[in-house]
């Protein structure tokens, strides 16, 4: 009996361990490594200087624009498409008909190569673009929104339109992973939607919110390549993210300063998902007592 | 427990780091170069030596013999195409050499396939972890860059001590032609290419008052007089050059760069009122009619007041008399410097182990044996080569006028020899640069945007490239 426990707790380790060397090996090890860059002047040369690297970061007008760009779309997509999704969801699950075809319009855009989405954004948004045409009809002057200050708007709308299906998807099974006793149990109660919102919907997804949530940071770093493709390594202004920094970095051989901002985002991404955890981990107990 | 993680963790971090800092290399003491490393004790014979002596201490270099290192190794090549004067020469230098291997890595084959980003990519990854080739062709690299980084190794201790290098067999114009303030050269051309400009003979024998001994002439001068000749001509289908308005005003902007971009102090001035005057010039004149967008090649009569055409053919056109063209000169700059291409040079990479055994290669390059081959396409470096070039290309244009040759081969050679030695810089402007120019122009020209935004975006843009 004990032996065979043992040997149930190990086959899962051996197994583990399969996945962990390769994470080991072709991230973790080369991560750590790559750390050296960072206190050298340059790579070719290899002369250490300390933190001159991420000091001269904090002056750089590019990555802090960067930073900022950065922050300020995760602030605002990241929740906006965590409400959005979780709306959509509702709906779907709520309609009596069709709703299969109705969530099957929300994934499309996952299975639409970005170079392709790209393109139909660049001729939405475009100066004459579809976007402007429309508008020209109640005679507002063409706007470059890209170039324009609602470039972050823009690429906003664009990581919404990519991803809202994937998380909604989620929402979806969340949903139907509450029992259907609770709700009419609320009905008899005369409870009306709003209390059955908070007290039973929201209960029972939170842990799935986390993961939506958690998701949706990670996929808002993916948005970079359609506003790669549209702009090219030198955007306007208002869509410059930290990707942009990072892969002109790469171009220009300026390893130290890719490895420096590297390590300052890891450190931020880090702090964030450990915020998050430490969040849901805080309100189940909450909601369990 | 924890105790023991942290331990772990502390470790991997202090392992990596000083794997990290052992990578062949120590930190640089050599002051005055710039970025380029200094190898640790025991690598190649003569490189330390040389490196000593660079920069700052002349007197020194010129006291220092050169020695030839012992040749045996190995030397790795990275081009982005295959050259056919490239695969000849490590063929024939491993032969006289037969303890040396030459590997050539191209990474394409063909110069059909457009593949430079992702040459460079490929290249920076190699040169970042180390493994870069020890000699690298220059074509599609951005020079600057990699000479900032200390990429390449300077070669200005090379050529001083390479006995042979002299005026008496080379033009020294051209080998140093890409030295930079400081004095370094990081690149050293096998070949020295050059644009050239001609006017029409037919629409020049009805102009006047041009004298006939000009060296060379800037684009834009060059511009102004194929205007005048469109405009005085009586004949119709007269046009200014067989050009795009995105050619012509690559051209233009080539040919004053640096009054939009100070690539030293990493200025841009491309908001500029000259740079919108520039484009709207340039509009005005495909407006007017000055290109050929209309031309039906086969069935009209038509003139170009001038033509671009490259050194060994333009060399030839210059002394026929039936092609056409007349006053066929250099193509020079704004500031009167003609300019080699940097696309036929070599450099090495700084952090080779061979870098003696690599000069031994480029030495090849630059001997009479290699530059004689018909391996290689254009004006050579070395004056043996030239003639033998001129030799080559003179049968060639003769035989394609059906045996009826204009001029006579010394005149043909006489004339190459003249436009190299006008050489005195090398155009080392970093090809995106230009991409980037010519596809926010090209959007002006097309209609898709105004002069005033093509240049703001273009200032964007370029501030973001050199102050990233």
């Amino acid at each position: 009996m004990i032996k065979k426990r043992k040997r149930n707790r190990i086959l899962p380790c051996m197994m583990l361990l399969i996945s962990l060397a390769g994470f080991c090996f072709f991230y973790l090890i080369p991560f750590l490594l790559s750390f050296s860059y960072s206190v050298m002047d340059n790579p070719v040369s290899g002369k250490f200087c300390g933190m001159l690297n991420y000091k001269a970061l904090f002056q750089n007008v590019y990555f802090l624009r960067g930073i900022k760009n950065t922050a300020w779309f995760m602030a605002v997509s990241i929740p906006l498409n965590v409400v959005l999704s979780l709306c959509a969801a509702i709906v779907v699950r709520k309609m009596k008909a069709h709703s299969n075809y109705f969530s099957l319009v929300f994934l499309i855009p996952l299975a639409i190569p970005s170079a392709t989405s790209a393109f139909f954004w660049e001729n939405f948004f475009g100066l004459h673009g579809t976007l402007n045409r429309f508008l020209w009809i109640f005679r507002v002057e063409d706007i470059d929104w890209l170039e324009s200050s609602y470039g972050m708007a823009v690429m906003v709308i664009i990581f919404i339109w990519k991803n809202v299906g994937y998380n909604m998807a989620l929402f979806i099974s969340g949903l139907g992973s509450i029992p259907e006793e609770y709700y009419e149990c609320a009905d008899v109660e005369g409870a009306g939607r709003l209390w059955k919102f908070r007290n039973i919907t929201y209960v029972y997804l939170t842990p799935i919110t986390f993961l939506v949530l958690i998701m949706t940071f990670v996929n808002s770093f993916k948005v970079f390549k359609e506003i790669y493709i549209m702009t090219g390594e030198y955007p306007p202004d208002s869509l410059y993210v930290l990707q942009h920094y990072m892969n002109n970095m790469f171009l220009s051989l300026n390893y130290s300063k890719l490895v420096s901002a590297t390590y300052i985002l890891t450190i931020v991404i880090v702090l964030f998902v450990v915020c998050i955890f430490r969040a849901e981990r805080k309100l189940s107990e909450d909601l369990h007592y | 427990m924890r105790k023991g993680k942290s331990l772990l963790w502390v470790l991997l971090i202090a392992v990596s780091v000083l794997c990290g800092c052992g990578n062949g290399t120590v930190p640089e003491n050599n002051g005055g170069q710039s970025g380029a490393p200094v190898q640790e004790p025991g690598g190649a014979s003569g490189t330390e030596e040389c490196q000593g002596v660079q920069g700052k201490t002349p007197d020194i270099q010129e006291a220092v013999p050169y020695g030839q290192p012992e040749m045996k190794g190995e030397i790795t090549i990275s081009c982005l195409f295959e050259e056919e004067f490239l695969s000849a020469a490590a063929e024939q230098f491993m032969k006289r050499y037969p303890d040396i291997k030459v590997t050539v890595n191209s990474y394409k084959e063909s110069s059909g396939e457009s593949a430079v980003e992702d040459y460079r990519t490929y290249l920076n990854t190699k040169i970042m972890t180390g493994k870069a080739e020890d000699i690298l062709l220059t074509g599609f690299l951005p020079i600057t860059k990699y000479s900032e980084m200390g990429v390449f190794e300077d070669l200005s201790g090379y050529i001083q001590k390479t006995p042979e290098l002299n005026d008496e067999n080379y033009f020294m114009n051209v080998l140093q032609a890409a030295k930079v303030d400081s004095g370094e050269i990081y690149i050293v051309p096998y070949m020295a290419r050059f644009d050239t400009l001609a006017f029409s003979a037919e629409l020049m024998s009805e102009h006047s008052g041009i004298e006939n001994d000009i060296r060379g002439i800037c684009f834009g001068t060059a511009m102004d007089l194929a205007k005048q000749l469109v405009d005085e001509t009586d004949k119709s289908n007269a046009f200014l050059i067989q050009m795009n308005e995105v050619s012509y005003a690559h051209y233009l902007i080539k040919d004053s760069i640096g009054q939009f971009i100070d690539v030293d102090s990493k200025k841009v001035n491309l908001d500029s009122a000259e740079y919108i005057a520039l484009l709207e010039s340039v509009k005005a004149l495909s407006e007017k009619g000055y290109f050929d967008s209309e031309i039906d090649f086969y069935n009209m009569e038509y003139y170009f007041a001038a033509e671009c055409d490259y050194d060994v053919q333009a060399a030839y056109y210059s002394m026929d008399t039936k092609s056409g063209t007349n006053y066929c000169m250099p193509l020079t700059d704004a500031e009167g410097r003609t300019l080699m291409k940097s696309n036929s040079c070599v450099a090495i990479n700084s952090a080779s182990e061979n870098k003696d055994l690599a000069w031994e290669f480029i030495r090849y390059l630059l001997s009479d044996e290699a530059q004689t081959s018909p391996s290689f396409h254009g004006p050579t470096v070395s004056r043996k080569g030239l003639e033998a070039a001129a030799e080559r290309y003179y049968a060639f244009y003769k035989e394609g006028n059906g045996g009826a040759g204009f001029g006579s081969q010394a005149e043909y050679k006489a004339i190459l020899e003249s436009w190299v030695e006008q050489i005195n810089g090398c155009d080392t402007l970093d090809s995106s640069i230009t991409d980037l120019i010519d596809e926010e122009n090209s959007k002006y020209f097309s209609g898709r945007q105004t002069a005033e935004d093509t240049a703001r975006r273009l200032q964007r843009q370029l501030e973001q490239y050199f102050n990233e």
